[in-house]
C-alpha cells in the first residue's frame, strides 16, 4: 500500500514486483494510478489496483486474469500549488474570491475568471497552503479570508507590477478631470485615494489615479499634458485589460470596485497605504455594500 | 465644497450690510474682489479656507446719483472711517462668537480712469464725501463686464438676498493683476491676490473668459487696463519661474504640491495668452 506513486518510482518496486513463477503474489494499491504510472508498471509486470478501478493483476495458479479501466485524473488530486500571486491571472482569482460572498467552485471559479481549472487549482493550493482560505471536503472553499488575501495580493503583485504608469497635469486640477471624465464614453477606471472617497469618507486626493488600455489617448480626450514633476494625474496602462471590466458608476464616472482600489491604495505610495487601511475598515464593516 | 468658514460667513455679513445701506445707489454699484471670484468660481478644490474678509465694491461715477451722500449712508448702518485720513476703507465691528471684535472692511473703489477726482487717491465724487471711495487703477472692466448675481446671507437664521452686479471673470482678472503689480513687497496680500489670478484662471470657461475678456479690449475706457492686463498676465505668470505663480504656490502652503501650483497657473496663461492673441 502507498499513498501515492509516480511514474519515476515505479522501477524501485519493480524488482520485488515482477510475477514470478512460484513466488507469493505481490500486489501493488495505491488510492489513484496514472496514465503514466499505470504504463510503466504493466511494463515491468507488476500487479496494481486502485480505488478508482484502475487494475491490472494476473496470477498463474489458480489461473486468474483482471484488467480494468477507471478513472484517468485523481478525483482527489490536491495540485501542486502556484509560486506566488504575481501576474494578471492570479490577480483574476484574488479579486472574484474577495469580491463573492459564496465562493464557487474550482471550475465555476475558473470560467468566471477566464482561466484554466488547473492554474486556478494551484493558486487554491498556495493560499490554502498559506491558510488564506478554508477549504473544507472535496476541496470546497469555504471562508475566505480576504482583508488579508488582499494585502497579500498587494504585497506581491503591486500596483507598478500590474501596469505602466505615465504621469501627467491637469491644470485645471483633479476634480475638473473628474468632471470631464464623466463626460466621456471609453474605458477607464478612477482608482486609489479618489476612488476610495467615493466609498468611504477620506480627505480630498492629491493625485488621481486612473487605469486605462491606452494612457496617451485618454490624456489627449482629457487635455493633461505630460508632466514629471507637479503630476497631479496617473494613468496607469493594466498588463490584463479585463481589470477595466468591471467598475462601479458614481456621478458618472467610473470607478474601480473597493477590493481593487484597496490593492491599488495599499502599494501606492505616499499616504495610500493609510488609505488604504481606511477603505479596509470600511469594507469589513460594510461587507454587504460591496461583496456580491 | 467645505462649509464656508466663521470668519467668512461674517464678511458675507458685512457686505450685505453695506448693499443694504448702499440701496439707493445700488444700480450703480459692482462687487469686485475676493467675494466676486468666490461667487464667480465657487471656493473650487484648492486646499486652502478662504480669508478673505474684505467687501470690495466698484462705483459707477456715470450712473451715481448724488444724494443721499454715501457717507450717512453708511455711517447710519453701523460704518466708520478706518482712519481719519484714510480714504474709501469702511470698518464694520463684528464680534466674533466667543472671540474679540473683529473689524471687517468695505471698500469703495472707483476706476481711475473714469473718476472725477484726479488727485492720487481721493475719487471725490460730486455731492459725496472727498474720502468716501478711492481711485484704483485697472478696475474699468467692471463697468463692462458684470452680470447680476444673488448674494445671499450665510448665517441660517438671516434670509437677507441681494441681486446686485458681480464683475465678470475677466473684469476681475485684470483687477488683480493691476492689484499685484502695484503692491510692492512679498507680504501675505501679495500671496493672495496671486492665488486668486490662479482660481479665476483654474475655475472659469476659458471660452467665457476670451470673449469677456476681447469684448472689455474693444471698449475705449477699459482698453487700456485690458491691454495692461495681458502683459501683466505674461510677466507674472508666463513661466513656471515667473513671480505669480510663485506667490500662488506659496500661498497654498505645504498642502499642496508648489511644482504642480506654478506648471498649472503658467501652462493656463499661456493657454489664455493665445487665444487672445487670435
Amino acid at each position: 500500500m502507498r499513498a501515492t506513486l509516480e511514474p519515476r518510482s515505479v522501477p524501485g518496486l519493480a524488482g520485488a514486483q515482477e510475477r514470478r513463477r512460484g513466488q507469493p503474489t505481490q500486489l501493488v494499491v495505491v488510492p489513484f494510478l496514472s496514465r503514466g504510472t499505470r504504463t510503466r508498471l504493466r511494463e515491468v509486470g507488476a500487479n496494481y489496483l486502485d480505488l478508482t478501478g484502475n487494475a491490472s493483476i494476473a496470477i498463474e495458479r489458480p489461473g486468474l486474469f483482471i484488467e480494468t479501466s477507471g478513472a484517468d485524473e485523481d478525483p482527489n488530486r490536491t495540485p501542486r500549488a502556484a509560486r506566488s500571486l504575481r501576474g494578471a491571472k492570479a490577480g483574476r482569482v484574488v479579486r472574484l474570491l474577495v469580491d463573492l460572498q459564496e465562493s464557487p467552485g474550482v471550475r465555476e471559479l475558473a470560467a468566471l475568471a477566464g482561466l484554466d481549472a488547473g492554474y486556478v487549482s494551484r493558486i487554491l493550493a498556495l493560499l490554502d497552503g498559506e491558510g488564506l482560505i478554508q477549504r473544507g471536503k472535496r476541496g470546497k472553499i469555504e471562508s475566505v479570508d480576504w482583508p488579508r488575501l488582499l494585502r497579500t495580493w498587494a504585497d506581491e503583485s503591486p500596483i507598478d507590477a500590474r501596469g505602466v504608469r505615465h504621469t501627467y497635469l491637469d491644470p485645471r486640477g483633479i476634480e475638473a478631470t473628474l468632471r470631464r471624465l464623466a463626460q466621456l464614453d471609453t474605458e477607464y477606471l478612477v482608482t486609489c485615494e479618489a476612488a476610495a472617497r467615493a466609498y468611504a469618507p477620506t480627505t480630498s486626493p492629491p493625485l488621481l489615479t486612473i487605469w486605462t488600455a491606452d494612457a496617451e489617448r485618454l490624456a489627449e480626450v482629457l487635455a493633461l499634458r505630460p508632466a514629471k514633476a507637479g503630476m497631479n494625474v496617473i494613468l496607469v496602462e493594466p498588463r490584463d485589460e479585463r481589470v477595466l471590466a468591471e467598475f462601479q458608476l458614481r456621478d458618472g464616472v467610473r470607478f474601480a470596485p473597493p477590493s481593487q482600489v484597496a490593492a491599488d491604495l495599499l502599494s501606492s505610495p505616499g499616504r495610500g497605504p493609510n488609505e488604504a487601511d481606511s477603505l479596509l475598515s470600511w469594507m469589513e464593516a460594510h461587507p454587504g455594500d460591496w461583496r456580491r | 465644497m467645505s462649509r464656508p468658514d466663521g470668519l467668512y460667513i461674517l464678511a458675507r455679513r458685512v457686505l450685505l450690510d453695506a448693499v443694504e445701506a448702499l440701496g439707493d445707489h445700488l444700480a450703480s454699484v459692482v462687487l469686485v474682489g475676493a467675494q466676486a471670484i468666490y461667487l464667480r468660481v465657487g471656493e473650487s478644490d484648492l486646499a486652502i479656507a478662504p480669508f478673505t474678509t474684505d467687501g470690495d465694491l466698484v462705483l459707477d461715477p456715470a450712473k451715481l446719483a448724488e444724494i443721499p451722500p454715501l457717507e450717512t449712508a453708511l455711517t447710519r448702518a453701523g460704518f466708520f472711517p478706518a482712519s481719519r485720513d484714510s480714504v474709501g476703507v469702511w470698518i464694520s465691528r463684528q464680534l466674533r462668537p466667543g472671540e474679540r471684535v473683529l473689524e471687517i472692511p468695505v471698500d469703495l473703489l472707483v476706476p481711475a480712469s473714469v473718476s472725477p477726482g484726479k488727485g492720487r487717491r481721493a475719487a471725490r465724487l460730486p455731492g459725496h464725501g472727498a474720502r468716501v471711495a478711492r481711485n484704483v487703477r485697472g478696475l474699468e472692466g467692471a463697468l463692462f463686464d458684470s452680470d447680476r448675481m444673488e448674494l445671499r446671507s450665510l448665517e441660517p437664521g438671516d434670509p437677507r438676498r441681494v441681486e446686485l452686479a458681480v464683475a465678470g471673470p475677466a473684469a476681475l482678472l485684470i483687477a488683480k493683476l493691476h492689484k499685484l503689480a502695484d503692491r510692492e513687497g512679498t507680504d501675505r496680500e501679495r500671496d493672495k491676490d496671486a492665488l486668486d489670478i490662479y482660481r479665476i484662471l483654474r475655475g472659469c470657461e476659458f471660452d467665457d473668459l476670451v470673449a469677456r475678456y476681447k469684448r472689455l479690449g474693444g471698449i475705449a475706457d477699459s482698453k487700456e487696463a485690458a491691454d495692461t492686463g495681458r502683459q501683466l498676465l505674461e510677466r507674472l505668470f508666463g513661466t513656471t519661474r515667473a513671480v505669480g505663480c510663485a506667490l500662488a504656490a506659496r500661498s497654498l502652503g505645504p498642502l499642496s504640491d508648489p511644482e504642480e501650483v506654478r506648471q498649472s497657473a503658467a501652462i493656463l496663461t499661456q493657454t489664455l495668452l493665445d487665444e487672445l492673441r487670435d
